[in-house]
């Protein structure tokens, strides 16, 4: 009798602890991504909230496209709206710098977002003198009369893994000795128990031209690195200085130790062909196996055939490498006027670094780069 | 786990010798007896699991549970007040085991992920979390007793729990963080990417709530009993805020005894 109550309650007890309530509305309140007609390259910095959009000098952005990802159920509006815009199309040609609020599904949380809306040539020297932020990574900032772009690299990714306790300690840092002012340092780094389970237990210091999206970090980090800014001019030389330290220990993506693989650092410039504006070359580009992506017209990269090979040194170290043609292919010169190629720049201290082989330890010092033209 | 089995032993090594000191005198026995106190040894497992209640909004599903083997020893005293023995006070001493594992599908959770360099990944996670619980506690329960008939007998009254050991951790998996807040950047997982956390640090060494059960006398000496031990405190610290909703502990224990 007594037992039956006590399970009667027992059943009373987990009935009323399974019952599931009503799904609460969402609380999210972000932009995860910004696409639309003719946008080169679209850079959003979720910390400080600002979206950079490049599009092509002429391009006309009294209707520009806007189609924003936003967290499930959350809802935009432009802070101030303009007589011309009809959303997804924004009229920014009143003002290249707008505000956008994002709600959440529940209301409860808000964002806004500075957007803007650039035209920008692709600058040529890189001297990474200056920072656009400094917390929680240095993002390093390429900069010419025309405007100033984001370099990307993977430290949003690193920032993942939780292991870096400071500025410092992500794998791309400037760093206060330089060849000539400051320069940028690379360092492979362990990812620790984050990266491990998911095949990614080191992350490479690198520093690109292009957009790194870390809502697919985790899932495809190779598809998530997009490489390149349109370039209407034919690249001859890519120069600068370096200095090279590898890492002891070479290991894959499982962390397994290879045994007589030693690391090696990577510096490299490709065109390529984008016959649309949201083409980008990405992670991919210099697979393990085959032949590299048949877009590639042109390539100047560090270590390969016919180009000087990097040495390891702690002395600054000048390399001079020479744009040559790839795939048989030629740049059609009314497509690099109309802004149909794309220029990849990327440095990175371990060149198995996309497919997470390197050597924690090893580090790229990288100082006055110059892409010398025709 | 070693120190499980360590303190385990003990316990038994600690009962028998009770149990035999008892054995050969009878007299302690018959003293007792005259004083109104029975002794008894009780063996069990405890089935249920660790949970918040009622379940949050962040908890949109439980896809899976397994219970843990959570066997518990305990021995104790009780005294009875009058003259009929209807009424009566036991403490007892029991080594507790509570442990489960699960699945959920959850909505806008608080995670924090550490790594080994102490630093932190932290947001809210949408997808599927797995949670193992497994604890190793002290209990002392001190228990109103009350008699119906000479086979059937009632108890509640609260318990006092310490925990030796105790792990809380697991992973999550299908679904995205938001870091580090509501307005923060989306991390996709799928597949079989998992992140791994662990709050074990965080849980808390005292814990209490309230038990209530039965037991039936089968035949002089043995008696089977279910009990329901109810959590009444979260079983995370005070500052831990990770998890936005408290948890508690909820077992229903089964075995037999052996009353001398």
């Amino acid at each position: 009798m007594n037992i039956r109550k006590i399970f009667a309650g027992l059943l009373l007890t987990l009935a009323v602890s399974s019952c599931i309530q009503d799904e609460a509305l969402n609380v999210e309140a972000a932009i995860d991504d910004c696409t639309g007609e003719n946008i080169q390259l679209a850079s959003i910095d979720a910390t400080h909230k600002e979206i950079e959009i490049y599009v092509l000098d002429g391009t006309d952005v009294s209707q520009q496209e806007l189609n924003f990802t936003l967290a499930d159920g959350a809802t935009i509006q432009a802070d101030e709206t303009e007589a011309g815009d009809q959303p997804p199309y924004y009229d920014f040609s009143q003002r290249t710098l707008r505000r956008f609020t994002v709600t959440s599904e529940d209301g409860n949380t808000t964002a806004t977002y500075v957007v803007r809306i650039n035209k920008m040539e692709l600058p040529t020297h890189y001297s990474f003198e200056n920072l656009r932020a400094t917390t929680p990574y240095h993002i390093f900032y390429l900069t010419n009369e025309s405007g100033i772009m984001q370099w990307a690299s993977g430290n949003p990714g690193y920032e993942l893994s939780g292991m870096a306790l400071d500025e410092t300690q992500y794998p791309t840092v400037q760093d206060p000795i330089g060849h000539s002012g400051k320069c940028v340092r690379l360092t492979t780094r362990s990812t620790g128990s984050f990266g491990l389970p998911l095949g990614m237990p080191i992350a490479c210091g690198n520093l690109f031209v292009g957009s790194f999206d870390v809502q697919n970090a985790v899932t495809a980090p190779r598809q998530a690195t997009h490489f390149g800014f349109p370039f209407t001019k034919i690249p001859q030389r890519i120069t600068g200085w370096y200095k090279y330290q590898k890492g002891e220990t070479f290991t894959d993506e499982n962390n397994e130790v290879l045994s007589g693989q030693t690391d090696i650092g990577d510096i490299y410039a490709v065109l390529y062909e984008a016959e649309t504006s949201d083409y980008t070359l990405d992670g991919d580009l210099f697979p393990l196996t085959g032949g590299i992506n048949p877009n590639i017209v042109l390539m100047a990269r560090i270590g390969e055939q016919g180009q000087q090979e990097m040495k390891e040194t702690d002395e600054w170290t000048y390399f001079d490498l020479s744009f040559e043609a790839q795939n048989g292919k030629t740049v059609d010169p009314e497509g690099l006027a109309n802004g149909k190629y794309k220029l990849a720049i990327a440095f990175a201290s371990s060149r198995g670094g996309g497919y997470f082989r390197g050597a924690v330890g090893s580090e790229l010092y990288i100082d006055e780069v110059e892409i010398i033209c025709e | 786990m070693k120190k499980y089995i360590l303190t385990l032993a003990v316990a038994l090594a600690f009962g028998t010798g009770i149990a035999q000191a008892q054995w050969s005198e009878h007299k302690g026995l018959l003293w007792s007896s005259l004083h109104g106190l029975e002794y008894e040894f009780k063996a069990g497992v405890n089935f249920g699991g660790t949970s918040p209640l009622p379940l949050p909004h962040e908890i949109r599903s439980i896809d899976s549970y397994r219970p843990g083997l959570a066997i518990t020893i305990e021995g104790n005293a009780t005294k009875w007040i009058d003259e009929a023995k209807k009424w009566g006070v036991s403490v007892g001493l029991r080594l507790d085991s509570k442990s489960m594992t699960t699945q959920a599908t959850v909505k806008n959770y608080g995670m924090e992920i550490f790594s080994e360099t102490g630093g932190k990944i932290q947001g809210l996670w949408t997808g599927g979390v797995e949670t193992k619980v497994r604890m190793s506690l002290l209990t002392i329960p001190i228990l109103a007793n009350y008699k119906i008939g000479e086979r059937w007998k009632l108890v509640f009254g609260p318990y006092l729990s310490y925990m030796m050991s105790g792990d809380f951790d697991g992973n999550v998996y299908e679904g995205h963080l938001r870091t580090p807040d509501a307005t923060g950047s989306r991390v996709n997982f799928t597949g079989d990417n998992v992140a791994t956390y662990d709050f074990s640090e965080d849980l808390r060494r005292f814990q209490w709530g309230l038990q209530v059960g039965g037991s039936w006398r089968a035949y002089k000496h043995l008696t089977v009993h279910a009990d329901l031990t109810w959590g009444l405190n979260d079983i995370f610290q005070k500052d831990f805020e990770t998890i936005t909703f408290a948890m508690y502990p909820i077992y229903l224990n089964l075995g037999f005894g052996y009353v001398f």
